[in-house]
C-alpha cells in the first residue's frame, strides 16, 4: 500500500537521504549514553535524599541505566553489521531532507529562536516578535520584504488581541526598566 | 446516573458552553486540514490558556479540539493526498483516488457524516462503559493502579513500532523528569540543583510544547520540501457521498466498533487504528477490487473509526489517568489545569456529571464539526493550500508567549528550549518521542501509587492477585515489543547480507547500485510500515 503523497519523493532523493545519514551513526550510540549518564547523575543525586524521596527515582534511574546498555549494546551490534536502522521509531522523520543536515540547519533555527528570546528580554515581546516575524518570513520562507512586514504587523495585532482579551502577563523587558 | 446526566445536559447546553465547543471546533478544524499541525500541536497551544477558566468551558473547549481535529483533516487527504494528522493517512488510499476522478465533493461527504457517526459511537461507548468499568475500577487500589501506569507505559512502548526499547527508555526519562522538584510527603528538593525554578518541578504544558511543538515547527523551516500543492476541486457530489454512508451503515458501525475498542489501549495511537480499520473494510466487504482505487466504502470505514477512536482513548484517560496517546495525555494535563483530578474518583457519583459533560460534549462537537465542514467545503478546500511554512514564525511567537504563561517565568522559555532541542534529536534520530510525554504524565500518579503501595503493604503488595495479573500483562507486552523489535533487527541484517553479498562479487558499479536498493528496500519498508507518516504533511504528531 503505497501512500499516493509519499510518491512525490524520488529515489535519488531517498538515496541521498540514506548515504548522508551515515555521518549519523556515532550519535546513535552517543544518545543511549547520554541517557546512561543522565540515569547514572539521577542515582548520586538521589542517594543522599531520605528513604521516601529517593525511592521511586532510584527505581527509575536503575531501569533506564539497564535499559540504556541494552541499547547501547544494540546500536553496536548495529553498526558492526553497518545497518543503517538500528531500530527506527514509528515516528517518522523528513524524507527530503537527511537527518545530519535537518540537525544542522534545525539547530540553527534553534539558535534564532534563542535569538528571539534575548530581543524580548531587550525589546519586549511585541517589538521581538515584529522583528522575529518579518526576518523569518523574508529568509525561512523567501516571502517579499513589504509582505513578512505587512505579516508581522498583522501577526502583532492579532497576538496584542489575545492577550488584551486574555489579559496574559507579559515578560518583563530591559527597555520597559530603563523608560 | 440519570441525574447525573442531566445536569450533564444542562451543564452543556448554554449559550456560553455552546461558543467554548464552537471556538473549540473551529480551531480544531483549522489545525485538522492545515497539514503539519494537527491537534496535538494545538491543545499543548491551548493549555496554558485554558488555566483559570471555568472546568466545564475549559472542557468544552478542550474535547470541542480534540475531537474534530480528526474530521477537519479529511480535507487536504482527499484534495491533496496529504494527512492531516497522522490519523488520517488511510483515508488517501480511496479519497484522494476519488477526487483525482472528480469525486471529491462525493469522497468529503462519505467522509464527513462517516465520522460523525463515528464520533458519536464513540461518545455513547464512552458513556455506557461507565456502569461496567465503575465497579472494577473501584475494586483497584494502590499497587493494582501502580501496575495500571507501568502497563500505560509499555503499551506506549509499544506504540513506538520496532524501537520499543528504546520507547522504554524515553518512558523512562519521561518519568525521571517527573520527579524533578519537592518530593512527595518529605521536604527532599529532587534534582532542582538549587534552582528556586525547578522546586515545583516542570510543567505539562512546556514538556507538551517542548515535545512535539517545537520540533513540528523547526521541520518546517528545515525541509526543503514544499507542502502545499494545487488541490482537486469540490464540484458538487457532497450529499452523494452522504447517502453512501448512509447505504453503509453496517460499514460505518464496524469501522467504529474497531476504531473504540483499540482506542481503548493505552499506546495504540490513530495512527494505527486507521490502517487497522482500513484492513478490516478492505477485507470484510463485498466486492472489494476497486479498494484503493477509489472505493468511497474505503473513506467510510476508516473515517469512522478514526472518530470512534477518541471516546475509546477517553475511557482509560478519565477512569484511570492512563493516558492512551499524545492528544489524551495533553487532555489530561489540561483537566488537572482546570481543577479536575481524572482517575478512579471521577466514577464516584460526584464526579460523574464531568464525564458524562465530556461524553456530551463529544457528541455535541462532533456534529457541530460535520456540519462546519458540509456547509464550508469550498471555502475550507481554498485553505487547505495555506503554506504552513509562512504560519509558522507566527506560531514560534505564540508558543513563546504561551510557555511564559506556565509560570510567568524565564526558566518557562528555558525549559521549553531544552525540551525542544531533546525532541528535535529524538526525531531526528528516529527515537520515540511520544512516551516521553506519557511517562512525564504518569511519573506523579505512579510515584503516588509505589509510595503508598509500599507503606501500606511492604513488598507484600508484589503478591496480590491483580497485580500478578497485571505483572503478567506487563511481561506480555513487553515481550511483544521486542519480537516486533526482533523484526526489523532481522530486516537490517537482510539488508546488511545483502550489501556484503553483493561485495563478495567484486563489481564496484554493482555493490554501489546494491547498497542504494538494499537502502531502498529499508527505507521502502520502513515507508509502508510508516505510510501514515512519511508525507512532509503528516508529521507523525500523533500517536494520539
Amino acid at each position: 500500500m503505497s501512500n499516493p503523497a509519499s510518491e512525490e519523493v524520488t529515489a535519488g532523493q531517498v538515496d541521498t537521504v540514506t548515504s548522508e545519514s551515515k555521518r549519523l551513526r556515532g550519535l546513535r550510540v552517543l544518545v543511549p549514553s547520554v541517557f546512561f549518564v543522565a540515569a547514572l547523575t539521577a542515582v548520586i543525586l538521589a542517594v543522599p535524599l531520605s528513604d521516601i524521596g529517593r525511592r521511586f527515582p532510584l527505581f527509575i534511574a536503575l531501569a533506564m541505566m539497564l535499559v540504556s546498555v541494552v541499547v547501547i549494546f544494540q546500536e553496536l551490534k548495529v553498526m558492526r553489521k553497518k545497518g543503517e536502522y538500528s531500530a527506527a521509531a514509528y515516528d517518522y522523520q523528513m524524507l527530503t531532507v537527511d537527518s545530519f543536515t535537518a540537525l544542522h540547519r534545525g539547530f540553527l533555527w534553534i539558535l534564532l529562536i534563542i535569538a528571539f528570546i534575548s530581543v524580548v528580554w531587550l525589546l519586549g515581546f511585541f517589538i521581538a516578535a515584529g522583528i522575529w516575524i518579518s526576518l523569518s518570513l523574508r529568509f525561512g520562507a523567501g516571502v517579499k520584504w513589504k509582505w513578512a512586514v505587512l505579516s508581522a504587523l498583522i501577526g502583532i495585532f492579532i497576538i496584542w488581541l489575545l492577550v488584551s482579551l486574555l489579559s496574559l502577563p507579559m515578560p518583563s523587558n530591559l527597555l520597559e526598566l530603563i523608560m | 446516573m440519570i441525574e447525573a446526566a442531566l445536569e450533564a445536559i444542562t451543564i452543556i447546553f448554554t449559550f456560553e458552553r455552546l461558543l467554548w465547543i464552537l471556538a473549540g471546533v473551529l480551531m480544531g478544524l483549522v489545525l485538522g486540514f492545515i497539514p503539519g499541525l494537527g491537534g496535538v500541536v494545538g491543545m499543548s497551544l491551548l493549555l496554558p490558556f485554558i488555566f483559570g477558566m471555568d472546568p466545564y468551558s475549559g472542557i468544552a473547549l478542550l474535547v470541542g479540539m480534540f475531537c474534530v481535529t480528526q474530521t477537519g483533516d479529511s480535507f487536504p487527504a482527499v484534495l491533496m493526498g496529504i494527512p492531516g494528522t497522522s490519523g488520517g493517512a488511510s483515508t488517501i488510499m480511496d479519497g484522494y483516488p476519488m477526487a483525482r476522478q472528480g469525486q471529491a465533493g462525493r469522497a468529503l461527504g462519505a467522509a464527513f457524516l462517516a465520522s460523525m457517526f463515528g464520533g458519536i459511537f464513540g461518545g455513547v461507548v464512552l458513556f455506557l462503559s461507565i456502569p461496567i468499568a465503575r465497579p472494577l475500577v473501584l475494586s483497584f487500589g494502590s499497587p493494582e493502579l501502580f501496575m495500571i501506569c507501568l502497563i500505560g507505559l509499555s503499551l506506549v512502548a509499544i506504540l513506538s513500532k520496532g524501537a520499543a526499547i528504546k520507547g522504554i527508555l524515553v518512558g523512562l526519562l519521561g518519568m525521571m523528569v517527573s520527579t524533578i522538584g519537592l518530593a512527595p510527603s518529605t521536604t527532599d528538593l529532587r534534582f532542582t540543583f538549587d534552582s528556586l525554578y525547578l522546586y515545583n518541578g516542570i510543567g505539562l504544558v512546556l514538556v507538551a510544547l517542548g515535545i512535539f511543538a517545537i520540533p513540528e515547527l523547526l521541520e518546517l523551516f528545515v525541509e526543503d520540501k514544499q507542502i502545499s500543492k494545487k488541490a482537486a476541486t469540490v464540484e458538487g457530489g457532497v450529499f452523494q457521498g452522504m447517502k453512501d454512508t448512509m447505504r453503509n451503515i453496517p460499514l460505518v458501525l464496524q469501522g467504529s466498533a474497531v476504531g473504540t475498542l483499540l482506542g481503548m489501549l493505552p499506546g495504540i495511537g490513530g495512527s494505527v487504528i486507521n490502517w487497522v480499520v482500513y484492513g478490516v473494510s478492505a477485507n470484510t466487504v463485498r466486492k472489494n477490487n476497486r479498494f484503493g482505487k477509489g472505493d468511497v466504502r474505503g473513506v467510510i470505514g476508516p473515517e469512522a473509526g478514526q472518530n470512534s477512536t477518541e471516546g475509546g482513548q477517553m475511557i482509560p484517560t478519565l477512569m484511570f489517568g492512563i493516558p492512551g496517546g499524545a492528544g489524551t495525555a495533553i487532555m489530561l494535563g489540561g483537566l488537572i489545569l482546570l481543577g479536575i483530578q481524572p482517575g478512579p474518583s471521577m466514577v464516584e457519583p460526584e464526579n460523574l456529571p464531568i464525564i458524562l459533560t465530556v461524553v456530551g460534549t463529544l457528541v455535541v462537537a462532533n456534529i457541530m464539526g460535520t456540519t462546519l465542514s458540509l456547509s464550508l467545503v469550498k471555502p475550507i478546500s481554498k485553505l487547505t493550500q495555506l503554506p504552513v511554512r509562512r504560519i509558522a514564525p507566527f506560531l514560534i511567537a505564540v508558543i513563546v508567549l504561551a510557555a511564559y504563561q506556565t509560570n510567568y517565568s524565564w526558566g518557562d522559555l528555558f525549559v521549553l528550549i531544552a525540551f525542544g532541542c531533546i525532541a528535535f534529536v529524538l526525531k531526528q534520530l528516529q527515537w520515540p518521542r511520544v512516551p516521553l510525554l506519557i511517562g512525564f504524565v504518569l511519573g506523579t500518579p505512579a510515584e503516588r501509587y509505589f509510595s503508598v503501595s509500599m507503606s501500606r503493604y511492604g513488598l507484600d503488595w508484589l503478591t496480590r492477585p491483580g497485580v500478578l495479573i497485571m505483572m503478567a500483562i506487563l511481561v506480555l507486552s513487553i515481550g511483544l515489543a521486542l519480537w516486533q523489535q526482533k523484526k526489523v533487527e532481522r530486516v537490517v541484517d537482510e539488508g546488511a547480507a545483502h550489501v556484503a553479498r553483493a561485495r563478495d562479487y567484486g563489481a564496484y558499479v554493482d555493490t554501489t547500485e546494491s547498497e542504494g536498493s538494499t537502502e531502498r528496500t529499508l527505507r521502502s519498508d520502513n515507508r509502508s510500515m510508516s505510510a501514515e507518516r512519511s508525507t512532509a504533511g503528516d508529521r507523525g504528531s500523533d500517536p494520539e
